[in-house]
C-alpha cells in the first residue's frame, strides 16, 4: 500500500507502542482512522457500525501488536484485521438487504431519481457514486471485500491476497463476479441513462 | 464466464500479455457489443471515485486511546504483591460487632443449624423443571492437533464473534459440552481465528460468506444427559 511510503517513522511508533506508549498509538489511529472507517462503512454500510468496528479494529490492533511481525505491513495487517471484524458483524447481523443509512444520501436519491426526468442529462459520476453505494450492499459479501479492496482501496491482488488469506486467482474472480453482479444491480440505474 | 468476458475483465485489470492486449483491442474494433460492454464496466468503476468518503470525528483516536487497557498483570504477580506489601490494620467498634456476627453466624450454621429441606424437596423442583423444555448436554469435537485456539460459535451464543472455547485434550482433539434446548441450530469453529466448518456436522447450510455452517439438531429424549456428539 503506497501510503505507508510517506510515514518512515512508523517502526519507531509501533516500537513505542510495544513499550505501553499510548501517545504512540494515538499518532497511529489518527493516520489510520480514515482509511479503516471507510473501509468498515463500505463494508457494512452504516455510519455508527461502521465508526464502532473501526474502534474495535483498533482495540485489538493493540492487544495484538506483541504478534505483529516486523517485515509484515502495518497497514496490510490493520486491513486484515479490519476486514475480520467486518465480516464477523456481518456474519453475526446477517443482513442481507442494509439501508444506506445516511439520510442525506436517501434524499439526494430521491432528487436524482425526478432528474432522470430529463432525457438531454448526462450521466453523472456523482450520482453514480450514489447508486454504487447502495448496489454495494446488495452484492454477496465475499465479492463485496473483494471489490471494495480492489477498486475503493486500490490494493494489488498480492495486498489483497495478504489481507484475506486467498490465492490471487481466486480473489480475481470474485473481482469479476463483483463487477457482473454491480452492473446488474445498476442496470436500472445505467440503462436508463442516454 | 465466457472467454471472452474473461478476457474484458482481466483487460480492465490490466492483466493481458502485450500479445492478448493487442488481439483484445483488434476484437473490440469489430466488436460494437464488447465495446459497450467495455465502456459500462469503466463508467462503472470510474463511480467508485465518487463513493462518498466518511471523515473521522476529531475525537476518534482520543476515544480510541482513552478504552485502552492497560496491561493486565497475572494472578499470581497480584497475588505476591498482595502477600509481600505491609498492610496496616485499620478498626472501628462497629466493624468489629459486624465480624463478630458473622463469625458466630457460621458457627451456627457449621453446628446444624441450617435447617433441614424437606423430604421430596429434589422431587419437587425436578418436576417444576418438567414443565419446560428439557436441556441436552451436545459434546462438541474437532480433531486439530497443530491449532493453538479453537473456539465455537453460532445460533446458540448470537454468533458472537469471540465464541466459547473449545478444551484441547492430549492426542490433539479439543472438545467442549454445552448445555442446550431442543432445536436446530447453526455454527461454526474458529481455529486460530479462521472460520472452519465443522466436518462432522450432520448438516449443512451455505453461510453468504462462501462457506457452509455446521447444522446440528439437539432432539429430546434420546440424550437423557449423556453428551450428544456435535
Amino acid at each position: 500500500m503506497t501510503r505507508d511510503r510517506g510515514f518512515p517513522d512508523e517502526a519507531e511508533l509501533i516500537a513505542r507502542c510495544l513499550h505501553n506508549d499510548r501517545e504512540a498509538f494515538g499518532v497511529l489511529v489518527e493516520r489510520y482512522a480514515e482509511p479503516i472507517i471507510n473501509l468498515a462503512y463500505r463494508m457494512v454500510g452504516d455510519h455508527m457500525d461502521a465508526k464502532d468496528l473501526a474502534q474495535e479494529t483498533f482495540l485489538s490492533a493493540w492487544k495484538g501488536l506483541p504478534q505483529f511481525r516486523a517485515n509484515a505491513r502495518f497497514s496490510t495487517w490493520l486491513y486484515r484485521i479490519a476486514v475480520n471484524k467486518c465480516t464477523d458483524y456481518l456474519r453475526a447481523r446477517r443482513r442481507t438487504d442494509m439501508p444506506v443509512d445516511a439520510e442525506g444520501e436517501s434524499l439526494d436519491l430521491a432528487e436524482l431519481a425526478i432528474n432522470y426526468g430529463t432525457p438531454e442529462r448526462e450521466l453523472s459520476q456523482k450520482e453514480m457514486g450514489i447508486h454504487l453505494e447502495q448496489a454495494l450492499q446488495a452484492i454477496p459479501v465475499l465479492y463485496r471485500e473483494a471489490f471494495i479492496l480492489k477498486h475503493v482501496e486500490g490494493l494489488s491482488y498480492e495486498e489483497m491476497s495478504e489481507i484475506l488469506g486467498v490465492r490471487s486467482d481466486t480473489l480475481k474472480m470474485r473481482v469479476y463476479k463483483a463487477r457482473v453482479a454491480l452492473r446488474r444491480q445498476l442496470a436500472t440505474f445505467m440503462d436508463s441513462a442516454p | 464466464m465466457s472467454d471472452r468476458e474473461r478476457l474484458l475483465h482481466r483487460f480492465i485489470d490490466q492483466d493481458l500479455s502485450p500479445e492478448e492486449r493487442l488481439a483484445f483491442l483488434e476484437t473490440l474494433n469489430r466488436d460494437s457489443a464488447l465495446r459497450e460492454r467495455l465502456i459500462d464496466m469503466e463508467r462503472m468503476l470510474a463511480g467508485t471515485a465518487e463513493l462518498p468518503r466518511l471523515t473521522p470525528p476529531a475525537e476518534f483516536a482520543a476515544q480510541v486511546v482513552a478504552r485502552i487497557q492497560p496491561p493486565t498483570r497475572g494472578f499470581w504477580e497480584r497475588a505476591h504483591e498482595w502477600l509481600t506489601a505491609p498492610h496496616a490494620l485499620q478498626w472501628n467498634p462497629a466493624g468489629a460487632l459486624a465480624t463478630a456476627c458473622i463469625l458466630l453466624a457460621l458457627a451456627w450454621l457449621l453446628n446444624g443449624g441450617l435447617p433441614k429441606p424437606p423430604s421430596g424437596g429434589s422431587a419437587l423442583q425436578t418436576a417444576g423443571h418438567s414443565h419446560t423444555a428439557p436441556t441436552v448436554y451436545v459434546r462438541l469435537a474437532l480433531m486439530n492437533p497443530t491449532a493453538e485456539s479453537v473456539t465455537i460459535t453460532g445460533d446458540f451464543n448470537g454468533w458472537n464473534p469471540h465464541g466459547m472455547p473449545l478444551v484441547k485434550t492430549a492426542n490433539g482433539l479439543w472438545t467442549l459440552t454445552i448445555p442446550l434446548k431442543p432445536g436446530r441450530y447453526e455454527y461454526m469453529y474458529r481455529v486460530d481465528g479462521k472460520w472452519v466448518t465443522d466436518p462432522l456436522a450432520s448438516d449443512f447450510i451455505p453461510d453468504g460468506f462462501g462457506q457452509e455452517n455446521a447444522v446440528l439438531d439437539v432432539r429430546e429424549g434420546l440424550h437423557d444427559g449423556a453428551p450428544q456428539e456435535g
